[in-house]
């Protein structure tokens, strides 16, 4: 982290909000799809960076503001030469930092476990790296992504 | 075949196929509907059901969750699964989420 961070300066290209009520992932995604334009990111990658940033802002809306309209998820999007970060935060009480396990299609499959649970495993697949940090109480997740 | 309506119009192909066109986004908004149309396409005594995705713009990780139940269910049934349509974003996400080893992508 501490490389990528002092390899370059970030830019900040855009900062929003959007209310924590399930479908607000698809404005933001294209919100940040609108941002990246021109930034010599492929149309694949871009695809699979809206996956992420759909995702990461539903986990967002359900598990750390818990469905409440009145808080919002922020979402940054910064560059350098080489790299994209968006950063998805919510406004929960923080800790809820979440502990990434694969799913196990076996067991949803045989309805021992849900059959959701998918979100962070596909985050985890569309971008180059996934943080997770609390800041001020809020949980932070960065999806980086190097352009190609 | 059927005489019940669908929620999401249903093409059979001779007696043993169907063809389910899904459409719009696929998130836990369809899970009842898309439930109710196997049941529905079930009882018609077809062994393979096909998943039209021409038509669906946007699959979230609550939409993965919707067809692992379908997958479930259709497992049940001894119905087999196959997928037409699917842009090559979404047949790797079939792919990395191992859906693709249940529901055959076409």
């Amino acid at each position: 982290m501490s490389q990528i961070m002092e390899a370059d300066e970030w830019e900040l290209l855009s900062e929003f909000s959007v209310p924590s009520e399930l479908h607000n992932e698809i404005k933001a995604v294209e919100v940040v799809a609108e941002v990246i334009e021109g930034l010599g990111i492929s149309k694949e990658q871009s695809t699979k960076l809206k996956t992420a940033v759909a995702e990461a802002v539903m986990n967002a809306i359900e598990h750390g503001n818990k469905f409440n309209p009145c808080l919002e998820v922020d979402i940054r999007v910064q560059a350098n030469q080489n790299m994209l970060l968006i950063s998805v935060s919510d406004q929960g009480a923080g800790g809820f930092i979440p502990k990434y396990e694969p799913p196990d299609l076996q067991a949803k499959l045989a309805g021992e476990q849900s059959p959701r649970g998918w979100g962070l495993f596909l985050i985890r697949k569309m971008v180059d790296r996934m943080d997770f940090r609390e800041e001020a109480g809020h949980n932070i997740i960065d999806l980086y992504l190097y352009k190609e | 075949m059927s005489e019940i309506n669908t929620n999401y119009p249903v093409r059979y192909q001779g007696d043993r196929e169907a063809v389910l066109a899904l459409s719009g986004d696929l998130t836990y908004k369809c899970a009842a509907n898309i439930e109710a149309d196997f049941l529905i396409i079930e009882c018609s005594g077809v062994s393979r059901l096909i998943l039209d995705f021409s038509n669906v713009k946007y699959i979230n990780s609550t939409g993965i969750a919707v067809l692992i139940r379908l997958t479930h269910l259709s497992r049940k049934e001894n119905i087999e699964l196959q997928a037409i349509g699917l842009s090559a974003h979404y047949k790797e996400i079939f792919k990395i989420t191992r859906l693709a080893d249940y529901i055959q992508i076409i």
